[in-house]
């Protein structure tokens, strides 16, 4: 199982990268964000909500770029067929490229947390060294490993179902908006009483337990979520899409 | 299962919403073999393959491939098999040795064998030094190369071939041939291939089946094909082939059929009629011989023959 995964795994890099396009988009959006705000922040950066709301935000977008291709591409590029005729087994195929659409997203993560470590320090670090604070580097790196595994997850379901690669960013990038427009929304219009009642769980738990909490949280719905995918992929059908 | 046939199967059926792609289809492919699967478009030949190699479920039958049945050890089976479908299922942005290593690594196939078997078929197909290249920029008859040394990269026992030789220049098409000839005769591999040119089934193959509407209407190697159900035939060709003569033709009972089409004169004979009685008669009836020639017809014009005749049949 491990050589199929590494094999896909392999495969989906290789040609992911063969594109320069895509290193040049990681490296710019690393650099950008990594630099410009946390040269605003300074020390705030290593202990404010801010760089875990960034780092889970972030790979969206960058895991959103790869995993459309995972099965439209294939699909549109007619090498499909001959990969499901292979010997791979089901969940190789789906978790292989499910993996490197998860590594490219956290990779992301990891280069904003060293870019904006060593641009915040020569911004505020006076010749000492600062480093992120517990809940920051816990927050950033659980919270974003969820995160980018559940639209990696996401991605899967819609590019299994969708024609086109472009199709697939489509429906996935309008999907993200709701969402994230609905979270707001959804926040606003929630009674005075149940927002009180979060602000003061939050304050019970402390900033661990918050995180800790939202990690569950986001842990039993990429589980259910892995579990749905695994059911939803069956080779039969997508010779027949 | 005996182990001298590669592929049995029984009744396989497959239905899509009602319409049976595949039909209660019974067949036997010998070890060893190179069997042609013809057919017109729409025909089921796509869809017994995918059957044949588990990615798809019957609806009803079964089947048995290199021992293993097909709904149950579908993972064998696609294991130890090799496949060049429809499309040639290379990655258009990856390169030449990339697309063999990838397959070589699927097939658990260490560094050292995934090397040297890439240059031994890259070497034989005389794609080495073109080895890094990425394989969008080449013509459809070099992809088609190079998709058949994917198909046989981990020496599989048996390969399906849907239509291997398109796009292939008659030069490349030729040394195909021989490659899956030297394929069979070395390795003891079995090809099972559709294609629609039939010469190169006439050429290749040792057993044929033709099928239409997921049915299988002929079955036998291509002699026993082409003296199935058709009659020997004489081409003569010359001048003055008068109404007359045609009709003291007809009129012969070792004659079935007369068609005359510019200066060609043929006949369908029934039996093993003898010739120079014939042409004695066409002789004495005033026509001019310039040339005169008995032979069967060929795969393709038996392959016509039998499509149409099961087509007016329904």
């Amino acid at each position: 199982m491990f050589k199929d995964l590494s094999a896909v795994i392999w495969k989906e890099a290789r040609e992911f990268f063969s594109a320069s396009g895509n290193w040049v988009r990681l490296m710019f959006f690393i650099a950008l964000v990594g630099t410009i705000i946390p040269l605003q922040q300074g020390k705030l950066w290593f202990n404010s909500p801010l760089p875990v709301l960034l780092m889970v935000m972030e790979p969206v977008f960058l895991v959103l770029n790869i995993i459309a291709d995972a099965f439209a591409g294939e699909r549109e590029r007619h090498t499909l067929e001959t990969l499901l005729a292979s010997r791979l087994s089901d969940r190789s195929i789906l978790f292989g490229k499910m993996v490197t659409a998860m590594s490219y997203g956290f990779i992301g993560t990891l280069g904003l947390l060293v870019v904006g470590l060593v641009v915040a320090n020569i911004k505020a670090g006076n010749g000492s060294f600062l480093f992120y604070s517990g809940q920051v580097l816990l927050g950033s790196l659980l919270l974003s490993l969820l995160t980018v595994i559940f639209m990696s997850i996401i991605g899967i379901l819609v590019s299994l179902k969708t024609a086109t690669v472009r199709q697939a960013q489509q429906t996935l990038s309008f999907g993200y908006m709701i969402v994230f427009f609905g979270l707001i929304a959804g926040v606003q219009l929630l009674p005075r009483e149940w927002l009180g009642t979060l602000f003061a769980f939050t304050g019970n738990v402390g900033d661990y337990g918050f995180i800790l909490t939202i990690a569950a949280i986001l842990l039993v719905l990429d589980l259910a979520l892995i579990s749905f995918v695994m059911a939803r992929f069956q080779r039969s059908r997508l010779i027949m899409s | 299962m005996a182990d001298s046939e590669a592929i049995i199967t029984e009744n396989l059926t497959r239905d899509f919403k009602g319409i049976h792609a595949v039909n209660h289809l019974n067949l036997q492919v010998p070890t060893g073999q190179v069997f042609g699967f013809l057919g017109p478009n729409g025909a089921g030949k796509t869809t017994t393959i995918h059957l044949l190699l588990g990615l798809l479920a019957p609806t009803v039958g079964t089947a048995k491939v290199l021992g293993y049945d097909i709904r149950s050890a579908a993972g064998k089976i696609r294991g130890q098999t090799g496949v060049l479908l429809e499309y040639t299922g290379l990655y258009e942005r990856l390169t030449v040795e990339d697309n063999l290593e990838f397959y070589g690594r699927i097939w658990g196939m260490s560094a050292s064998e995934r090397q040297a078997r890439s240059k031994e078929l890259l070497g034989q197909l005389g794609l080495w030094e073109r080895r890094k290249e990425v394989v969008g920029k080449w013509s459809k008859g070099m992809k088609q190369k190079l998709a058949v040394a994917r198909a046989i990269f981990h020496r599989p026992a048996l390969i399906f071939l849907d239509e291997p030789t398109s796009g292939l220049d008659p030069v490349s098409a030729s040394q195909l041939h021989q490659d899956l000839r030297d394929l069979v005769r070395h390795e003891g591999t079995t090809i099972f291939l559709t294609t629609h040119n039939l010469a190169e089934a006439e050429q290749l193959c040792n057993l044929v089946a033709v099928i239409r509407q997921g049915q299988i209407i002929a079955y036998g190697s291509p002699a026993e094909l082409r003296s199935q159900g058709t009659t020997p035939q004489a081409e003569i060709e010359g001048t003055n082939f008068t109404p007359a003569l045609i009709a003291a033709l007809k009129a012969r009972p070792e004659i079935a059929g007369v068609n005359l089409k510019d200066n060609l004169l043929s006949l369908d004979l029934t039996g093993t009629s003898r010739l120079a009685p014939l042409v004695n008669l066409v002789v004495e009836k005033g026509g001019q011989i310039e040339e005169v020639r008995k032979g069967r017809k060929s795969l393709e014009e038996v392959f016509l023959t039998l499509v149409t005749e099961n087509k007016k049949s329904e």
